[in-house]
């Protein structure tokens, strides 16, 4: 029987605060095939980004176990797990998280040069991300030049650059308009379909209406 | 390639912070090599006197000269000295003796002349140096000469030169020269409250042997004048009545003080020229340097954010940090070359009086084994400040500031 792509068991993650510590998520136990379109609801402090940060390697947890493709995630130490996110994982974050300053191709190649990517492909890579998110003419462009949505479809193509098998979103439309905001999720929906596996954090009923599956949270548990 | 492109997102729209930060490592730096070197050079002379000498020595100093005529005073004083010499323990009285009459490219130079026991007692910063024959003349006549001073720099060891004598040429050979910033004994001090940096001092003119064969090469014309003070050296075995009684014929036209007497009174507070010509660069250091601290937090807090991206991308943490610490280590290792650069071209800025000679420096192994030990510690303060900075920041606190 094939493993689930994403296998949470058990998950505790607790927070120090003051003296005693808080549990911002109460034993998680969360299945995601590959390829599914998952939104994760919740009002705000329900710990669905603390779930997406776990998800992403981006933060430990402190009790049970958390399988991705196959491997487990808990103990790695900073550098596997840096690689495990620059090979597996894609972020799409509200704020875009782009290097203001530099360039759209820049941007969109920063991933490849954490990787093993030959250095003379790079740039050809980068503008085939491009032209997957219709910004190939932007290239040149710094990317606090672009608009919002311009700039979250930069942040998309970077989260695609590298191949990865799944794309974490954080309320990737909170800083965008509702005609823009459809446009961004027709491109995560786009990529899904090519196989990629989406798990979108959002309390955004319209957002939410792009996955075929919706996981609630309300007090650092699942409930739905 | 990679490495240094990804530098580039941390250095790219940061050059007045970098700047900043190499001004002020390079202050700090600057500043502590200025207060090593003056405390090295107010100390040398103290450290000098400690590791050569001995507790046979006596030093004289006398109230005043001992006649209103410089060459009746030095008559005077050789007479003086040759008393004290008969006295019973003394083992020699070792003068300084010097003569005015005399040109280098027609600038007017001393001439020091040593007793041999003088260069034996205090071996002096050489460069090059040969030896003196027993004589301190050549073979084919010429008179030996150790250079000191930066006025001398286009003569070279062991090639012949030349100076204006009592109004004649003499041909001299030198055998070695001082090293900057070129102190050698002086003895030229006269009254009480010495203490030993009166004793040796920056000299710069040519030094030679005081012997007979010396004496008679420069001539009858010239007038050799006798330092005012001078040292008693004493018997190894001499005791505490030959000591009294030799001090006792000392205080008949001045003071003396022995070796230990002299530690004390050079070490005794407040050393007041000494303080207060080290409290400018110290505090400028330490000013210096707590403004390097803070721009250096603050310049890697601004640059967490940037961590944060490239986090999200796959870089690993302790790769972040190799990155913030290689800036701050790369703007130190620039300002230590600066640093390098001035220490080196010291002597050179000094003679062409880009900087002035009244700044009192020694910079040698000691001060810049000091200087060394201040380069790491402010090295570790770059590899420091950020280890701290991304162990209170992680790039997910970053990030979630950045979101807020």
């Amino acid at each position: 029987m094939k493993q689930p792509f994403i296998q949470m068991r058990e998950v505790n993650k607790f927070y120090p605060l003051d003296k005693d510590r808080f549990q911002a998520l109460k034993g998680i136990n969360l299945t995601i095939e590959e390829g599914e379109f998952v939104a994760i609801r919740g009002r705000s402090g329900a710990g669905k980004s603390t779930l997406l940060h776990i998800l992403g390697c981006l933060d430990g947890f402190d009790e049970g176990s958390y399988t991705l493709n196959g491997r487990e995630v808990k103990g790695l130490g900073d550098g596997k797990s840096a690689r495990l996110r620059n090979e597996t994982i894609g972020f799409v974050l509200q704020d875009f998280s782009l290097v203001d300053y530099r360039s759209v191709l820049f941007n969109v190649s920063l991933p490849l040069y954490f990787g093993k990517y030959p250095s003379r492909k790079m740039k050809a890579k980068a503008m085939e991300m491009l032209k997957l998110v219709g910004l190939e003419d932007q290239a040149k462009k710094k990317a606090n030049q672009l608009s919002g949505g311009q700039r979250q479809r930069v942040a998309i193509a970077r989260a695609m650059v590298t191949d990865p098998k799944l794309i974490l979103a954080d309320e990737p439309t909170g800083a965008l308009d509702s005609r823009t905001a459809g446009e961004i999720m027709e491109l995560l929906q786009t990529l899904n379909r090519r196989g990629v596996t989406v798990v979108v954090v959002t309390h955004d009923d319209v957002v939410e209406s792009y996955a075929r599956r919706v996981v609630t949270m309300s007090d650092g548990e699942i409930v739905d | 390639m990679k490495r240094f492109k990804i530098l580039s997102v941390f250095l790219k729209n940061s050059a007045l912070s970098l700047i900043l930060l190499f001004l002020l490592m390079s202050a700090a730096l600057l500043f502590t090599t200025q207060f090593v070197g003056l405390y090295r050079y107010q100390t040398y002379a103290l450290d000098l006197f400690i590791q050569n000498g001995n507790d046979r020595m006596v030093i004289f100093s006398p109230s005043g000269l001992m006649d209103g005529d410089l060459a009746v005073a030095s008559q005077k004083q050789e007479a003086f000295s040759q008393e004290v010499e008969s006295l019973s323990g003394v083992q020699e009285v070792v003068s300084i003796y010097h003569i005015n009459d005399s040109f280098y490219n027609n600038s007017a130079f001393s001439i020091y002349l040593y007793d041999k026991t003088l260069l034996d007692l205090f071996p002096l910063r050489y460069s090059g140096f040969q030896g003196f024959t027993s004589t301190g003349i050549t073979e084919d006549g010429k008179l030996q000469v150790i250079l000191s001073g930066d006025y001398f720099d286009g003569e070279t060891v062991g090639e012949p030169m030349e100076m204006r004598v009592g109004g004649k040429n003499i041909e001299m050979l030198p055998v070695g020269k001082i090293k900057f910033p070129y102190i050698t004994p002086r003895f030229s001090i006269s009254g009480n409250g010495s203490t030993i940096p009166n004793y040796f001092s920056r000299n710069e003119l040519p030094i030679a042997l005081m012997t007979p064969e010396t004496k008679k090469l420069l001539g009858e014309n010239v007038t050799i004048y006798t330092n005012p003070s001078f040292l008693v050296y004493l018997e190894e075995d001499y005791t505490q009545q030959e000591l009294e009684a030799v001090k006792e014929k000392l205080s008949e036209y001045g003071t003396s003080n022995t070796y230990q007497e002299l530690i004390d009174k050079t070490n005794e507070p407040p050393v007041t020229n000494m303080e207060n010509a080290l409290l400018l660069p110290l505090a400028f250091s330490v000013v210096a340097t707590i403004a390097f601290l803070s721009v250096s937090i603050l310049s890697i807090y601004k640059k967490l954010d940037q961590s944060a991206i490239l986090y999200l991308c796959g870089c690993s943490k302790r790769r972040s940090y190799l990155y913030l610490s290689g800036i701050l280590a790369g703007v130190g290792l620039l300002a230590a070359a600066l640093t390098a650069g001035y220490i080196t071209l010291l002597p050179v800025l000094q003679h062409h009086e880009i900087i002035s000679k009244n700044m009192l420096l020694l910079v040698d192994e000691k001060s810049l084994l000091l200087v060394g030990i201040y380069l790491l510690f402010l090295l570790l303060i770059s590899f420091g400040v950020p280890w701290l900075m991304m162990r209170k920041y992680s790039p997910l606190e970053s990030y979630r500031r950045m979101e807020r």
